[in-house]
C-alpha cells in the first residue's frame, strides 16, 4: 500500500508540495495529473526517499520512507519517464542486476520469463540495451519492477514519447501488474490511458492536490475538460 | 553480494566500453616507446662502462714501467652497476652521472647528463614507464573516474539504482573498486601488448636482466612488486580524484573540466611550485669555490708529501724511485695526508650536503601535496635509480678503495712487490640494497600515498551522502 499523510516539501521559500494526502491500495492505480512544477515528481521523489519531507509522512506498506528508507525500498519499484538502464549491458543483465540490488537472486530462466511476461521480444533479451527502442526499455523497466516482486510501483510519465502501439503494449503490461495486486502511483499526461487504467485520479497544481476523482465520479467525469479547467484555475472540484 | 554485483557490472561495462579500448591503445603506444627507450638507456650505460673499462686497460698496458702499483690500478676499476629497474624508471640516474673509478685516486663520470644539459628531462621528465604511468595514465585515470557519479545521474541510472535498498557509500565504494579494477585490467593488457610488440626488451638481455645480473633475482622481483603495487595505488588515487570531481558535479562536462584542471594543478604545476617554494630564501650554494678549495688543499698536501719524501731520501730511508717502500715512516705520512684530504673534502662538500638534506626534508614535507611527486619519488626508490643508491655506491666504492689502498701500502711496506700478489685483493662488488630494506625505506611514503587515497575516498563519501538524487 502507498500512503501520503500531510506530505509537504519546501525548498527555501518555495512550497513544492503542500499537505498531500493520498492512499493507493494493492491492485489499484492512482494517476496524478498536473503541469510542470505541479508537484508530481516531488511526490515520487519523496516516496523514493530521494529528498526528505519538510512535514508529513510518505509510507510504503506502512513503513515511513524518511525514517527507514532502506527497508521501505525493499517494497518499491520505480519506472522513469525514460527508463535508463546500463547501455553496455543486455536487457537480461540489467534485469538481473537491478533485481539483485533489491536483494533477490534471479536465475537466467526467471529473467527471461519476466521479460517475456512484460512483452519484450525474445530476440531482445540478450541485446545490449543501448540498441533497444524506448518502448522496449520501458518494458524492461516494468519487467524489473515485476521481477523484484515489489508491492508498490511508482511510474513517472511512463507513456511519454511512446508510439501508439508501444504505449498500448505498455498499458497492457501495467494492467497485468495491477491485476497482480501491485499498488501503482503513476504521474502522467495521458488522460486516455489513465481513464482505462486508473482507479483514482488526482490533479495537482502549484504543489497542491486540487482535484480528486475515484469510483463512480471518475467513470462519469469528462477528464479532459476537468483537467483543462483545473489547470486554468477555473474550478477546484472537491 | 549486492555490492559485489555492483562491482561486477561496473567491470562488465568497462570491458564493453569503447573508452577501455582507447585506454589500451594509448597506453600500449606509450609503453612501447618507454620500454624501447628504457632498454636503450640501459644499453648505453652498459656500453659506457665497457668503453671505460677497455680504455683503462689500454692505459695500463701502455704505461712504460708496468710496476706492481700501476698494475694494481686495473683491478681497482669500480663501476656502478645498472640499477635493478633502470629500464623502467630513469629516476635520478637519467640526469646524475654514473661513476667509474678508473684508477685508485680519481672518480670519473662515465655516462649521464648533467641537470643543466637535460632541460626537457628537468621540465617534463624522461619518457620512461614511470612517466607513462605518472603523467599519461594519470590523466586517463582521472577522466575515467570523472563520470562515475555525474554520468549515472545524467543517464538516469542513479535514480533507478537508489530506488532499491542500496546504501550510498557502499554503492560508491563498489563503483570505484569496479572502475579501478577495470582500468587496471586495461592497463595490464596494454603493458602485455607493448611487451609483445617491443620484443621483450624489458625482460631481454639489456632490460631487467641487467638488473637481475647485478643483484639477486628475488630482490628484483621484490622491487618490481613494489613498483607495480605503487603504480596500482597511484592510478586508484587518480580514479578516486576523478570520482570526487564527479560527486561534486551534477553534469559530466563540469566534472571532466574539474578533473582536468586538478590534473594540471597536481601533475604540472604542483611539483614545480614545491621545488620553487623549497628553494625560496635558500638557494643552492655555489660549488666552484668549494671545489677550488679542494684543489688548493690537494696541491698543498702533495707538496707536503714530496717534502717529507725528500726528507726521508736525505736520511737514506728510501729503497727505490717512484715508490715509498721503506720503514713505517711513509705509511704514517700517507695516513696523515689521506686524513687531511678527507677532512678537506668533507669541509668542501658540507654546504652542498647540508643544503641537499634541507631540500629533501622540505620536499618530503611538501611532496604529499601532489600524488605525482610522491609517485616518482617512491618509484625511483623501488627501481634503485634514486640519489640514495648513487650515494650508497659512492660510499661503498670509497670504503673499498680505502681498504684496497691500505692493503696495497701494507704489501709495499713489507717489501712485497710481486705482481701476482695484487689480484689477490678481492674485487669490488656493489652490494645492492635488498628489496626487503627498500620496502621498509619506502613504507612511510607508500603509507602517505595510501592515506592520500583514503582521504579522497572519505571526501567522496561525505559529499555523496548529501548528493542530490533528484
Amino acid at each position: 500500500m502507498i500512503e501520503a499523510v500531510g506530505l509537504t516539501k519546501r525548498y527555501g521559500d518555495h512550497l513544492a508540495l503542500d499537505r498531500l494526502d493520498l492512499t493507493v491500495q494493492p491492485g489499484e492505480v492512482y494517476a496524478l495529473f498536473g503541469g510542470n512544477g505541479a508537484g508530481k515528481s516531488t511526490t515520487i521523489n519523496l516516496f523514493l526517499g530521494f529528498v526528505p519531507p519538510s512535514a508529513g509522512e510518505a509510507r510504503v506498506v506502512g513503513i515511513d520512507v524518511a525514517a527507514n528508507p532502506v527497508e521501505a525500498k525493499r517494497h518499491v519499484a520505480y519506472v522513469a519517464e525514460n527508463v535508463m538502464l546500463y547501455g553496455h549491458a543486455t536487457a537480461r543483465e540489467n534485469l538481473q542486476y537491478f533485481v539483485e540490488l533489491s536483494g533477490r537472486r534471479l536465475s537466467k530462466t526467471d529473467a527471461y520469463g519476466a521479460l517475456e511476461a512484460l512483452g519484450l521480444p525474445t530476440e531482445a533479451f540478450e541485446r545490449q540495451v543501448r540498441f533497444l527502442s524506448k518502448g522496449m526499455r520501458q518494458k524492461c523497466g516494468l519487467a524489473i519492477a515485476f521481477a523484484k516482486g515489489a508491492s508498490a510501483l511508482f511510474l513517472d510519465e511512463p507513456f511519454s514519447g511512446l508510439d501508439p502501439l508501444a504505449a498500448t503494449e505498455l498499458q497492457q503490461a501495467i494492467a497485468a501488474l495491477k491485476a497482480n495486486g501491485k499498488a501503482i502511483l503513476m504521474s502522467t499526461h495521458d488522460l486516455f490511458r489513465a481513464r482505462v487504467l486508473a482507479d483514482k485520479v488526482g490533479i495537482m497544481r502549484c504543489g497542491r492536490l486540487v482535484a480528486k476523482l475515484e469510483g463512480e465520479s471518475l467513470r462519469v467525469a469528462n477528464l479532459e475538460q476537468l483537467y483543462v479547467e483545473t489547470m486554468a484555475g477555473k474550478s477546484v472540484p472537491a | 553480494m549486492r555490492y559485489f554485483t555492483i562491482f561486477w557490472l561496473e567491470l562488465l561495462q568497462a570491458t564493453r566500453d569503447v573508452r577501455a579500448g582507447l585506454v589500451i591503445a594509448v597506453a600500449s603506444l606509450f609503453f612501447v616507446v618507454a620500454f624501447t627507450q628504457g632498454n636503450e638507456r640501459v644499453g648505453v650505460t652498459a656500453s659506457a662502462v665497457a668503453v671505460s673499462t677497455a680504455k683503462n686497460r689500454q692505459a695500463w698496458l701502455a704505461q712504460p714501467p708496468q710496476n706492481p702499483h700501476g698494475a694494481a690500478h686495473f683491478p681497482v676499476l669500480l663501476a656502478k652497476p645498472t640499477a635493478p629497474l633502470a629500464s623502467l624508471v630513469a629516476g635520478a640516474d637519467g640526469i646524475l652521472p654514473g661513476h667509474l673509478v678508473t684508477d685508485a685516486h680519481r672518480l670519473l663520470p662515465a655516462k649521464g647528463t648533467s641537470a643543466a644539459d637535460a632541460p626537457f628531462a628537468q621540465a617534463i621528465g624522461t619518457l620512461d614507464t614511470a612517466f607513462v604511468i605518472g603523467v599519461i595514465l594519470s590523466l586517463l585515470a582521472v577522466l575515467a573516474g570523472s563520470d562515475l557519479v555525474a554520468g549515472e545521474k545524467e543517464r538516469g541510472t542513479l535514480r533507478l539504482t537508489f530506488a532499491n535498498p542500496v546504501r550510498r557509500n557502499r554503492w560508491l565504494l563498489a563503483k570505484i573498486a569496479g572502475r579501478t579494477t577495470g582500468f587496471l585490467v586495461a592497463v595490464t593488457l596494454a603493458a602485455s601488448l607493448a611487451l609483445m610488440i617491443a620484443g621483450g626488451v624489458v625482460l631481454g638481455p639489456s632490460g631487467l636482466y641487467e638488473g637481475m645480473a647485478s643483484s639477486a633475482p628475488n630482490d628484483v622481483m621484490g622491487r618490481l612488486g613494489g613498483f607495480l603495487f605503487l603504480s596500482a595505488i597511484y592510478l586508484a588515487v587518480w580514479i578516486t580524484i576523478g570520482a570526487a570531481c564527479s560527486v561534486f558535479s551534477a553534469r559530466v562536462a563540469s566534472a571532466t573540466l574539474a578533473a582536468v584542471v586538478l590534473w594540471i594543478a597536481l601533475v604540472v604545476i604542483a611539483p614545480r611550485a614545491v621545488a620553487t617554494i623549497a628553494e625560496l630564501g635558500d638557494p643552492i650554494p655555489a660549488t666552484s669555490p668549494a671545489r677550488m678549495a679542494i684543489r688548493v688543499e690537494e696541491v698543498r698536501l702533495r707538496r707536503q708529501q714530496e717534502a717529507m719524501v725528500e726528507t726521508l731520501k736525505a736520511s737514506g730511508g728510501l729503497k727505490g724511485a717512484g715508490a715509498i717502500t721503506t720503514t713505517e715512516g711513509p705509511a704514517a705520512v700517507r695516513d696523515i695526508i689521506d686524513a687531511a684530504a678527507a677532512r678537506a673534502q668533507a669541509k668542501a662538500d658540507a654546504p652542498i650536503a647540508n643544503w641537499r638534506e634541507r631540500q629533501l626534508t622540505k620536499l618530503d614535507a611538501f611532496g604529499c601535496i601532489s600524488p605525482t611527486s610522491l609517485y616518482f619519488r617512491i618509484a625511483a626508490g623501488f627501481a634503485g635509480t634514486d640519489g640514495q643508491r648513487h650515494h650508497e655506491f659512492l660510499n661503498q666504492a670509497s670504503a673499498w678503495r680505502s681498504a684496497f689502498l691500505e692493503r696495497l701500502n701494507r704489501l709495499e711496506d713489507r717489501g712485497i712487490a710481486e705482481f701476482s700478489d695484487y689480484p689477490s685483493v678481492a674485487p669490488f662488488q656493489f652490494k645492492e640494497t635488498a628489496s626487503q630494506r627498500i620496502w621498509i625505506q619506502q613504507s612511510a611514503s607508500v603509507a602517505t600515498m595510501l592515506c592520500m587515497w583514503l582521504i579522497i575516498l572519505l571526501l567522496c563519501f561525505f559529499r555523496f551522502k548529501h548528493y542530490d538524487l533528484r
